[in-house]
C-alpha cells in the first residue's frame, strides 16, 4: 500500500513499514528546546533526582536555545538561562544562545533537511516542515526522549492539501492558512499530519511556506509537510547540512482527505480576537482604529515579511501615534536587513527595530494597555498573549499591518500597492 | 492496574474547541501555585464550585477540547479539587498528550454531550472501552492507545519511564 509523507519518515526512522494508526518508539533525528521555567529546568530536576540519568545516550542528536527572557525578562526569568547554560555544558548538549529564535536558527544553521523526524515541547516546531521534516511538539514527552532518545508515537493519519494557481497582489500564505482554517474549521486536521503539495505549492518562497507551517496546530494538526523541490535546495545550499534527497508521497497514498486550494482566489483575511479559530474578512473590519503592528515572530520576522512591509512603508511615515515593532527571527535576519538597507528604511518610516526574541510574541515585550488594538504577525491572538487581557490582537499579513501603520486603521493593503 | 473512574459528572464545556485556559482565566495562566491557582479555578464559570466538586469527580467536554495554547495551571487546579478524569467528544492534540503525560484519563467518546447531563454518574470500562452512564447507558470510547493506558496506570510519566522504558 503507498504511504504519505510522514509515513514514509516513519517507516525510514523504524527501519521498517509503519502506516498511520501503528504505534511505536521512534529515535528522533533532533531534539530541541528552549530555555522556559518549568521545561529545561524541570526536565533536568527529573532526570537527575527522579530518574537518575546523568547523561543522553547521544547528545549531537539534542539541541538548546536561549531565546525566551532575551533581551526581557526580569534576574528570576534570567537565572532560567543560566541553568539552561549549566545543564548544555553539563549533558555535552549544543546551545544556541543570541542567535535568533530557535526554529528558525535551526533551518539557518542547516540542522534540517527533507526526511527528518525532529521533536520540540513547543509546536510552532512545525515550521520545519517546509523543508520536507517532520517535525512535532510533543510538550513534556521531551522527558521520555531526554531519558530514553526515543519518543512513544501513533503514526498520524494525513490529510493532503493541494494548491493551484498562484496568489494575488497583496495577498500571503498568512492569508492562504487562515482561509483553510474557515473552509476546514479549527479542528478540520485534527490529530492529523497536514500534508501540502500541488504545483501552485511552488509559487510560494520559503518564508510563506513557513508561515504556513508554522501555524499547523491552530487547525489541529500534530506535524506539517510540504513536498520539496529546488527553492528548498536553494535555501539549504552553502550550509553544512547532511546529504538529502527529496522525498515524495506515493501516488496510492490513503488519505483522510484531500483539499485543493486555489490560491488565485484568496483574499486579505484577519484572525480577530478571541483565537485563532476565528478567520474574518479584512473587508469587514476596514476602518477598526489600531495602536500597535507587530512584525516578527516565528511565523514571520523573515526576509519576505520586512520585504512586503516595505512596499507599503518605504517612503513614507506611519500614522501619529501608532507603534510598529519590527522584531527580526533571527541575528542572520537581523544582520541582512541591516546591510541591506531594509532596516534603515524601516527606522525611516518610523519603525522601531528591535533585537531577535520571542519576547514580543508572548508579551513579555512591548505590552498593550487595556482597549488597545493591534494587528500581530505574531503565533496567536489570545486575550493577553501581548500583556493585557483587555486589549484585542488581530493576526495579519505584513502588508495588512503595514497599510493600518500609515492608515492607523485596518485597511486593505492592496489600495496602496 | 488501571485506576477505577467512576464519578458524577462535576461540569460540563459543551462549547467546540474550547480554550482550558478560561478554566482559571487567561490572565492567570501564569500561575504556579496551587493555593493561588485555587482561588481562582471555574469561578468566572460557578462561583462555589470548588465546595460542590467531591473527590472521583469526572468533566465532560465537546469537540476539539483544549484548542489553542494550553497552559498547566488549570488541570493542576482541577486535580487539586479532585478531577479524575476527563470524558470529551474529542480532544485537541497538544492539550492531549500534554494532560496525559500527567497521568489524567483523557477519553474520547463520540455523542457524550447528546447523552449525558450534570451529576450523571459515569464509569468507564477498561476493558470494552466503554463509558456506563448513571450504571444502564453503555456508550462506545474511541480506542484507548496504549500508551495513554501506560501513563495512567503508572499514573504519569516518570513512573511509566521507569516502569516501561528503563527496565528493558
Amino acid at each position: 500500500m503507498g504511504q504519505t509523507l510522514v509515513e514514509k519518515i516513519f517507516s525510514k526512522n523504524l527501519g521498517k513499514q509503519v502506516m498511520a494508526g501503528d504505534e511505536a518508539l521512534f529515535e528522533p533525528d533532533l531534539a530541541c528546546a528552549y530555555d522556559y521555567p518549568g521545561y529545561i529546568d524541570s526536565y533536568e530536576k527529573q532526570l537527575k533526582e527522579e530518574l537518575n540519568i546523568f547523561q543522553v545516550k547521544k547528545p549531537e542528536k539534542f539541541v538548546l536555545f536561549i531565546d525566551h527572557f532575551n533581551p526581557g525578562g526580569t534576574s528570576d526569568f534570567r537565572s532560567v538561562h543560566v541553568k539552561t547554560r549549566n545543564f548544555a555544558r553539563e549533558f555535552g548538549i549544543r546551545l544556541y544562545e543570541d542567535k535568533g529564535i530557535g526554529h528558525q536558527v535551526l533551518m539557518e544553521e542547516g540542522y534540517v533537511v527533507p526526511g527528518m523526524f525532529v521533536v520540540h515541547f513547543d509546536g510552532h516546531v512545525t515550521t520545519l516542515g517546509a523543508l520536507g521534516a517532520c517535525a512535532m511538539g510533543i510538550r513534556s514527552s521531551m522527558i521520555e526522549v531526554f531519558a530514553t532518545q526515543q519518543v512513544s508515537m501513533v503514526v498520524p493519519a494525513t490529510i493532503r492539501i493541494e494548491f493551484t494557481g498562484k496568489l494575488q497582489k497583496g495577498v500571503t500564505a498568512r492569508d492562504v492558512f487562515h482561509t483553510i482554517v474557515r473552509r476546514l474549521g479549527p479542528a478540520g486536521c485534527r490529530s492529523l499530519a497536514i500534508e501540502y503539495g500541488g504545483e501552485g505549492l511552488h509559487s510560494l518562497n520559503m518564508d510563506s511556506r513557513f508561515v504556513i507551517c508554522n501555524q499547523t496546530m491552530f487547525m489541529g494538526g500534530v506535524t506539517a509537510i510540504m513536498e520539496t523541490d529546488e527553492i528548498v535546495d536553494e535555501f539549504l545550499k552553502g550550509r553544512p547540512h547532511e546529504h538529502y534527497t527529496h522525498i515524495y508521497p506515493d501516488k496510492d497514498a490513503v488519505y483522510t482527505n484531500v483539499v485543493k486550494v486555489d490560491l488565485d482566489q484568496v483574499e486579505p483575511v484577519l484572525v480577530a480576537p478571541p483565537s485563532s479559530a476565528n478567520t474574518v474578512n479584512l473587508s469587514d473590519y476596514e476602518g477598526l482604529k489600531v495602536d500597535v503592528g507587530y512584525i516578527g515572530s516565528c511565523a514571520s520576522g523573515r526576509i519576505s515579511d520586512f520585504s512586503m512591509a516595505l512596499e507599503i512603508l518605504e517612503g513614507k511615515r506611519i500614522a501619529e501615534g501608532f507603534r510598529l515593532e519590527a522584531v527580526p527571527a533571527s541575528v542572520q535576519i537581523q544582520k541582512e536587513i541591516a546591510e541591506n538597507g531594509m532596516m534603515g528604511k524601516l527606522i525611516d518610516a518610523g519603525a522601531c527595530v528591535y533585537y531577535p526574541s520571542c519576547d514580543f510574541c508572548y508579551g513579555l515585550i512591548g505590552q498593550m494597555t487595556p482597549g488597545e488594538v493591534a494587528l500581530s504577525t505574531g503565533t496567536l491572538n489570545i486575550p493577553g498573549r501581548m500583556g493585557c487581557t483587555a486589549a484585542d490582537i488581530y493576526t495579519a499579513s505584513p502588508y495588512t499591518i503595514a497599510a493600518a501603520a500609515v492608515t492607523g486603521r485596518i485597511t486593505d493593503p492592496r489600495k496602496f500597492l | 492496574m488501571l485506576p477505577l473512574i467512576k464519578g458524577r459528572v462535576a461540569w460540563i464545556f459543551d462549547e467546540p474547541h474550547y480554550d482550558i485556559d478560561n478554566i482559571i482565566g487567561v490572565q492567570n495562566i501564569k500561575l504556579k501555585d496551587v493555593s493561588d491557582i485555587l482561588k481562582v479555578c471555574m469561578k468566572s464559570y460557578e462561583e462555589d464550585f470548588a465546595e460542590k466538586v467531591q473527590d472521583g469527580d469526572v468533566l465532560v467536554g465537546g469537540e476539539n477540547f483544549g484548542y489553542g495554547h494550553p497552559h498547566y495551571g488549570a488541570f493542576k487546579g482541577l486535580r487539586a479539587m479532585g478531577i479524575k478524569a476527563v470524558f470529551a467528544e474529542n480532544f485537541s492534540p497538544g492539550f492531549y498528550r500534554g494532560e496525559i503525560v500527567n497521568g489524567l484519563p483523557l477519553i474520547e467518546v463520540p455523542g457524550i454531550l447528546k447523552h449525558v447531563g450534570r451529576w450523571d454518574m459515569l464509569e468507564l470500562d477498561w476493558n470494552t472501552e466503554t463509558v456506563i452512564i448513571n450504571g444502564e447507558e453503555h456508550l462506545k470510547c474511541s480506542p484507548i492507545p496504549q500508551k495513554t493506558k501506560d501513563l495512567i496506570e503508572s499514573g504519569g510519566q516518570i513512573q511509566y519511564i521507569r516502569d516501561k522504558r528503563m527496565s528493558t
